[in-house]
């Protein structure tokens, strides 16, 4: 007798828990918002074959127009969900690509290419879950098709051969056009000193750009002893961007300037950004990209991140490649 | 066929073999070319041969660069650096810097005499044919300077 009642009394403290779960679970789905609904104002213009991969494996985060799961809705599932479809429309968003240029259109697919080139995109946890939205290798093949086809390497016009825009003996004039020190919005404040360190590579970016890269002494050391996890507090990378332009040599020689692109290591600073601070200054007047401190988590992280953890999110340390003296 | 055309088959031979993909090892180190007090007056990219160049100089030599006048003046120091590039391991469609190849120096003197030195390597030839030593000079001279803020 005494027996029965211990096993009902068990019987019913289960019940109530259960009881408890289920509200609990019902009562959860009322404590976040669902992902805000954002108008389309200019999807992405690809061919069809490209579109139909972008939609199926990356809409679902990278779009305002979602296909969700029924399981995705569902908190705490929908949660993180949440959080990643808000970072990763930040990042790129293929409803919003009318407010992209035609070389940023350029650099996006690149990037997506590179994203899932090196399985890094999708997410795995999201492709765990969604197990069709993975890229085969097939379908990065016909990004790749598609994105070589946006920079076929034509050979600069004869018009542009070994000129710029304005003759080298009024270069050094234009140094003073700028007033004031530029300063990205998360505090990267653009100085002169790189042109004093040492270069630590060279690159090309497609047809596209043509780069010198040079780090501070901190950074050169870092690289000479290969101490990356984590670069020393201090080191400061710097790479000078300019256009591409052939001479009568068939070399490709800096054409205009483009941009400087810094990179200034800040453990406690910059923490959200791996403890990198970004900044980019745009044109001779070196107007900082940014409109809020967020712009380098919202952009330039992502492929640093996801891309180049090995050497410390740097992409342009010295090859390995070269006889010890 | 004279002399000059077998070795430049000899090194478009090893260069079209040579794969483009890059293998890293333990054996092998990163190196930071140290131009000491030279700065860079400008890069070059040479897609066939598949090399990099940065030409540095002290104050004089960027002076001379930026004058693009012809004129020397004695105390002008220039070198000249070549690199073998290779896609970037990391990013399709980049490509970076790898191998040394060859570090090349020149020295205006006293009446603007100019004094030529291979330091590292051998040059490679410019639009398929290799330069004679006169040639080699004027060619690296005639480099300006890259547009920087």
């Amino acid at each position: 007798m005494k027996r029965s009642k211990e096993r009902y009394n068990k019987k019913s403290i289960l019940f109530g828990i259960l009881i408890l779960v289920v509200l609990l679970g019902v009562l959860i789905q009322f404590v976040d918002k669902p992902i805000e609904g954002r108008p389309i104002t200019g999807e992405i213009k690809a061919p069809q074959e490209v579109l139909a991969i972008l939609e199926r494996s990356c809409y679902d985060c990278h779009s305002n127009k979602p296909d969700l799961n029924w399981y995705d809705k569902i908190a705490p599932i929908s949660w993180a969900v949440k959080k990643d479809v808000q970072r990763a429309r930040e990042v790129m968003n293929f409803s919003e690509w009318g407010n992209l240029s035609e070389a940023d259109h350029k650099g996006m697919m690149w990037a997506i290419l590179n994203m899932v080139k090196a399985g890094k995109m999708p997410l795995k946890r999201y492709q765990n879950v969604h197990p069709d939205s993975k890229v085969t290798a097939s379908e990065v093949e016909t990004i790749r098709k598609y994105v070589l086809s946006l920079s076929e390497d034509k050979p600069a016009s004869i018009t542009k051969v070994n000129t710029s825009t304005v003759a080298p003996q009024h270069w050094e004039k234009m140094e003073t056009t700028i007033k004031n020190v530029p300063e990205s919005p998360n505090g990267v404040m653009y100085t002169d000193e790189f042109k004093n360190w040492r270069v630590i590579s060279m690159s090309t970016l497609y047809d596209n750009s043509m780069r010198v890269i040079y780090g501070n002494d901190i950074a050169v050391k870092a690289i000479e002893e290969e101490n990356f996890h984590p670069w020393p507090d201090g080191a400061m990378v710097v790479k000078a961007v300019w256009e591409q332009r052939e001479n009568q040599y068939g070399e490709v020689r800096p054409g205009n300037f483009q941009n400087v692109q810094f990179m200034v290591k800040d453990s406690k600073k910059f923490k959200s950004t791996e403890g990198w601070g970004f900044a980019k200054f745009s044109t001779q007047k070196l107007i900082p990209t940014g409109k809020t401190a967020l712009f380098a988590e919202q952009s330039c992280i992502a492929c640093h991140r996801q891309l180049v953890e090995k050497t410390g999110y740097l992409f342009n340390v010295p090859l390995k490649v070269n006889p010890k003296k | 066929m004279n002399s000059n055309n077998i070795i430049l088959l000899g090194i478009l031979f090893v260069l079209m073999t040579a794969c483009n993909k890059v293998q890293e090892t333990s054996a092998y180190t990163r190196i930071v070319f140290n131009s000491d007090s030279l700065r860079v007056i400008t890069s070059s990219v040479n897609k066939k041969l598949e090399t990099m160049s940065i030409l540095y100089g002290n104050d004089k030599a960027y002076d001379s660069a930026l004058d693009s006048t012809g004129t020397h003046v004695p105390g002008e120091i220039f070198t000249f650096v070549t690199w073998q590039y290779h896609d970037n391991p990391f990013f399709y469609g980049s490509t970076i810097n790898g191998e040394l190849l060859s570090i090349e120096s020149i020295h205006v003197n006293e009446g603007s005499a100019i004094d030529y030195k291979i330091d590292e390597g051998n040059p490679l030839p410019v639009n398929g044919v290799m330069l004679h030593q006169e040639e080699r000079v004027k060619y690296i001279l005639e480099h300006t300077p890259s547009l920087l803020p």
